[in-house]
């Protein structure tokens, strides 16, 4: 009798499921379960895809399903971001939203994630998985290292240097 | 130390002063010499101090001793707003008494920048009354390098971070030239060199421009304050919980902490803040020129703490157009303590000065003196004045301008934003807006075209 392999998607999309939920509680409810309601969502955000990425990974995704299953939260979160930004700025500037420090950290915390539960999955199976896991880590290392340094580096930390290209690319008046 | 002709000024005021000491002699005479000398000025200036967050506007457990003292000697101008709720354009307006629209520095970054050409009170007090002056502190207006002010004595900065500066270890920029900060908490360093400056000048006719950091986030108070208020009770506005700083793009504003964690923050912020002003309201007195020392204290913008769902500045709401205003200025102002009910303004600051100092205000400068209101409570008031933003990414807040009389405050927003009415003595904190109802429909024709009269740049000074 063949093993039955559950859906792969089934728990980011119970993830992405708990963090729309918690989101619409923490927009309308009274403060006091507000505040409770931003924990799940915000535990989702930063951690949804080292839960999401392992488990649609061993639930049979391939690189490309288990990468969407991981990204999923932060890309939805940012797409919900660069639009209430459009409320403001225009499409270009709401573009150039996604480069702050706080959504890449969000992305290299995610990818992180994902490069350790890639490791881990390899080292407990013996094999090589489909896709580089070394340039993944690397990538996620020097990311949050540039991410740690940069955040004090001779007081431009990288909030400034994000509005200096800010600045850059849409001159004006 | 002299300017290229500082000594030639001096020499007069001296010469002036002791010919009216020989000729009139006595106590008497000197009394009316300090009334004819003009005044030394040091103006305080913080960073984002809400109105409300002092001892003497009655928050509930912030401690300001040395600014209530300066109240209780002088005026506390109890309706002081920003044109602009945002750092560098209220800066720029405080120095030139124009609005932002007028003076071009529109926000932070990248829409208007301070032109060296725009003439400061500083400038003037320094050239036509022969002042020393000195500029202390946060500068923090867009533009190409170091501003070329002129008209200053001493030019003490900094750089880092935006120019927004570091609350501890600072580096500063002194003259144009880098220089180490000697203390570690970077108010207690601007303090040092103001109160140098006064004891170096004290001879001369002073004004002493001390631009402070504080309390813009990070809030950082003194270690000794550090956990000052840790227990303090702390409620928070309507409608806001611990986290609404973090989400919704707020947290640009500066949120770093659970709000009412911030709060605490700050308010110790403001302690640290106050022992500077005391720090400064000792030296006059160690000096011997409390009496002839005209010291006015002010913010840039408030700030929000949660209301309307904002951690962050820039909004049509009170808590950030409010100021804190307060001018002890002895023997010039009608009933030490009392409050002033005249609205007044950011872009008033240089009209002020330059009247006490006996000159009169620049063409170029919209605001009016305050004087009058200082010597008289019946003084007549301004009846309307004009609010903008101009939208700064990636903050949150668009693009409006508005107009505020004494009861009214309406707002035109661009972009995806209806316009917002409130009638802001009746609903101080701002919490019905009354667009859509009979009572606006009757006011808005006349708001309108208030308005537009303010746009055009025409007064409605009483």
């Amino acid at each position: 009798m063949a093993e039955r392999r559950s859906s792969p998607w089934r728990l980011p999309v119970a993830l992405v499921s708990l963090t729309g939920l918690s989101w619409a509680v923490y927009q309308s409810a009274p403060p006091r379960i507000a505040e409770l309601a931003i924990v799940p969502y915000t535990a989702c955000l930063i951690f949804g895809a080292g839960l999401a990425y392992p488990a649609a990974r061993r639930a049979g995704a391939g690189t490309a399903g288990a990468l969407l299953a991981g990204l999923a939260i932060p890309t939805l979160w940012l797409g919900k971001e660069m639009v209430r930004v459009t409320a403001v700025f225009p499409a270009g500037q709401a573009l150039y939203y996604a480069l702050n420090p706080l959504s890449v950290g969000i992305f290299v915390a995610a990818w992180s994630q994902m490069a350790v539960a890639e490791l881990c999955l390899q080292r407990r199976s013996g094999a090589r998985a489909g896709w580089p896991v070394a340039v993944l880590l690397g990538v996620a290392a020097l990311a949050a290292a540039a991410w740690v340094v940069g955040h004090d580096s001779g007081g431009r930390d990288l909030f400034y240097g994000y509005i200096a290209g800010y600045r850059r690319l849409f001159p004006g008046p | 130390m002299p300017g290229a002709d500082g000594w030639t000024r001096r020499g007069l005021l001296r010469a002036l002063g002791g010919a009216a000491l020989a000729g009139l002699g006595g106590r008497r005479a000197a009394a009316r010499l300090a009334r004819r000398r003009p005044p030394n000025i040091v103006v305080i200036l913080s960073d984002n101090h809400r109105w409300d967050a002092w001892g003497g506007a009655g928050h509930p457990f912030v401690r300001t001793p040395h600014l209530d003292r300066l109240a209780r000697e002088g005026l506390v101008f109890a309706n002081a707003f920003c044109t602009t709720p945002l750092c560098s354009p209220a800066r720029a307006s405080f120095l030139t008494g124009r609005y932002a629209w007028q003076h071009g520095v529109w926000n932070h970054s990248n829409r208007g920048f301070w032109d060296d050409a725009y003439e400061t009170f500083l400038e003037r007090l320094h050239g036509e009354a022969g002042y020393a002056t000195a500029f202390i502190g946060k500068w923090h207006m867009p533009g190409s390098g170091m501003p070329k002010l002129r008209g200053l004595d001493r030019f003490v900065t900094f750089t880092i971070q935006d120019g927004q500066g570091r609350y501890f270890d600072c580096p500063l920029v002194v003259d144009g030239r880098p220089e180490p900060s000697r203390k570690a908490y970077l108010p207690e360093e601007l303090t040092d060199r103001a109160i140098e400056f006064i004891e170096s000048r004290r001879e001369d006719p002073f004004c002493v421009y001390l631009s402070h950091k504080s309390v813009h986030h990070p809030w950082r108070p003194h270690p000794d304050h550090d956990d000052l208020y840790a227990d303090a009770e702390v409620d928070l506005p309507e409608g806001a919980n611990r986290w609404t700083g973090f989400t919704n793009g707020e947290i640009w504003g500066g949120f770093e902490r659970p709000i009412d964690v911030s709060i605490r923050r700050y308010m110790a912020t403001v302690t640290s803040l106050d022992r500077e002003i005391g720090r400064i309201l000792d030296a006059l007195d160690a000096f011997d020129l409390t009496g002839e020392t005209v010291v006015l204290y002010t913010s840039d913008n408030g700030f929000l703490f949660g209301e309307h769902g904002h951690v962050e500045l820039r909004w049509p709401f009170e808590e950030v157009l409010r100021l804190p205003f307060v001018v002890r200025a002895p023997g010039r102002v009608e009933g030490p303590g009392r409050r002033a009910e005249q609205m007044a303004l950011n872009i008033d600051l240089g009209p002020t000065l330059l009247d006490l100092a006996g000159l009169p205000a620049s063409p170029t400068m919209h605001g009016r003196s305050l004087v009058p209101a200082m010597r008289s409570a019946g003084a007549p008031g301004r009846r309307a004045w004009l609010v903008e933003n101009h939208r700064e990414f990636p903050y949150n807040a668009p693009s409006y301008r508005g107009v505020r009389t004494e009861r009214h405050l309406y707002v035109e927003y661009e972009g995806r934003f209806e316009p917002s009415l409130h009638d802001v003595v009746r609903d101080p904190r701002q919490q019905q807006d009354i667009m859509g109802t009979a009572e606006a429909d009757a006011l808005l024709p006349e708001l309108r075209r208030t308005l537009e009269a303010l746009k055009r740049g025409e007064r409605f000074d009483g």
